[in-house]
């Protein structure tokens, strides 16, 4: 009998009929209860304003604010690093003489991650989530992960010596905090050497 | 063979005309409703759209500023976030430019809060916040000897780097930058610049909500989205009718077959 048939002659909704209907209905509804996105997260989250930070790297003492500028061979580099061009063409960094801080800005997936690093040594001795401003991935602010960095030196083809442990569902956050930190990293080996 | 009672003939009558006379709008309601959901993972949001007609039809005209900053050759116009130096878009500071110098090699671009530096061909070199200032608001910034002037409250300090700054005394001249008046031509050349976008998504979601044709585009939506309501109502209807004399059909089958009596 096709659906739409005015042949068939009303008749009574029976409790089997409401079970089958249940049923037919019941998994697809579920379906779409899983798949239907959850509210964005806030745009931009400040953990810690970058002057804080800066003050925090050099407790007690003024540090001195110098200037790198991205030379044709640094900017080759700085490329090398990030896989794209830098932001800018110079780059302040604070320093006491033994240890610089840097506050870098890196893009995860669309918006700019700000984080600071404190270099000693050639050694990443502190790294920081400033200003987190991607919808989510927020997760690498928290000290587990940045702690991991605390230690890593700059190895062959400026990559980190150390392995860093990702999160799940934070994928490119990571990949932008990895990028920032040998960046932080080669620069403050380039400064040394100036 | 019977036939169906009035109720049900209409309703499935019309059923079918509201489910194919809508069947076009439903198609590009659930489009954009997808694109809508996943707009954060195709960036629609970072998208624009300037396409002339439909910017004129939003009723959005380009708008040049009658004003700008002119140094050394070099013209500097902002409005909102479009900032534009010497035919170059630049990254767009915080805050409304209050001067343009050319001093060092570099262009200086000051707002209240902070100045923002680019080289010659607008390329980014630098941004000096509140905290490397000498204290804020920024009034004013001009020139002197390779020197980028500034007034901040009641006083004037120089640099050369924006880093480290010296205080003036007050009555040292300078050649500080005010905005001037941008000739027609001026303006013609910068028009594309400032011609009007909307974000993608934006515009979807207006063609979603119906918003894109006003307010009758408004009442069109409410109109279809009362004819799904009838259509959900109608389909289940059908659907328990159908299925009851279905039920009944096999009862009825059951009861006439003759038993096997071998």
């Amino acid at each position: 009998m096709p659906p739409f048939s005015h042949d068939e002659s009303p008749g009574m909704i029976s409790l089997s009929t409401i079970r089958s209907l249940y049923r037919m209905l019941a998994p697809p509804a579920a379906c779409l209860a899983v798949a239907l996105p959850g509210p964005a997260a806030a745009a931009e989250q400040a953990y810690l304003e970058p002057s804080a930070f800066i003050a925090q790297a050099f407790p007690g003492t003024t540090a001195q604010v110098k200037l790198l500028w991205i030379t044709p061979k640094i900017h080759a580099e700085t490329v090398r690093i990030l896989g794209h061009e830098p932001a800018q063409l110079r780059q302040k960094y604070w320093t006491d003489g033994e240890k610089s801080a840097w506050i870098l800005d890196e893009i995860g997936k669309e918006d700019a991650i700000t984080a600071g690093f404190v270099v000693k040594d050639g050694h990443i001795e502190q790294a920081r989530v400033l200003i987190y401003r991607e919808s989510r991935g927020g997760e690498i602010r928290y000290p587990a992960f940045v702690a991991q960095f605390e230690g890593a030196k700059l190895a062959d083809g400026l990559y980190l010596d150390k392995q860093i442990d990702g999160i799940s569902g934070a994928t490119l956050s990571v990949n932008a905090m990895l990028r920032m930190s040998r960046e932080a990293l080669y620069f403050a080996r380039t400064a040394a050497a100036k | 063979m019977t036939r169906a009672p009035l109720l049900s003939r209409l309703l499935r009558r019309w059923h079918r005309r509201i489910g194919l006379a809508a069947a076009g709008f439903f198609s590009i309601l659930a489009i954009t409703g997808l694109l809508l959901n996943h707009g954060d993972s195709f960036a629609l949001d970072s998208l624009r759209v300037g396409t002339p007609w439909l910017m004129n039809w939003y009723g959005l005209k380009p708008a040049v500023p009658e004003r700008g900053f002119a140094e050394d050759g070099l013209l500097f116009v902002a409005q909102g976030e479009t900032w534009v130096l010497g035919g170059h878009s630049l990254k767009a500071g915080h805050g409304e430019p209050v001067g343009m110098v050319h001093a060092a090699g570099l262009v200086w671009i000051a707002t209240n809060d902070e100045i923002d530096i680019f080289d010659a061909a607008g390329r980014p070199v630098d941004i000096i916040e509140r905290d490397l200032l000498p204290g804020t608001p920024l009034r004013r910034i001009g020139s002197r000897n390779g020197q980028l002037l500034a007034i901040i409250g009641g006083d004037s300090f120089a640099t050369s780097d924006g880093i480290s700054w010296k205080r003036l005394a007050r009555d040292e001249s300078a050649a500080w930058s005010h905005p001037q008046a941008l000739s027609v031509g001026e303006q013609q050349a910068l028009a594309p610049f400032f011609a009007p976008t909307l974000p993608f998504q934006r515009i979807v979601a207006d063609v979603h909500s119906g918003r894109i044709f006003g307010r009758y585009g408004i009442l069109l939506v409410d109109g279809l989205a009362v004819a799904l309501l009838l259509l959900a109502g109608s389909g289940v209807w059908i659907y328990l009718k159908n299925r009851g004399s279905r039920t009944r059909a096999t009862k009825s089958a059951a009861i006439a077959k003759p038993p096997d009596l071998r």
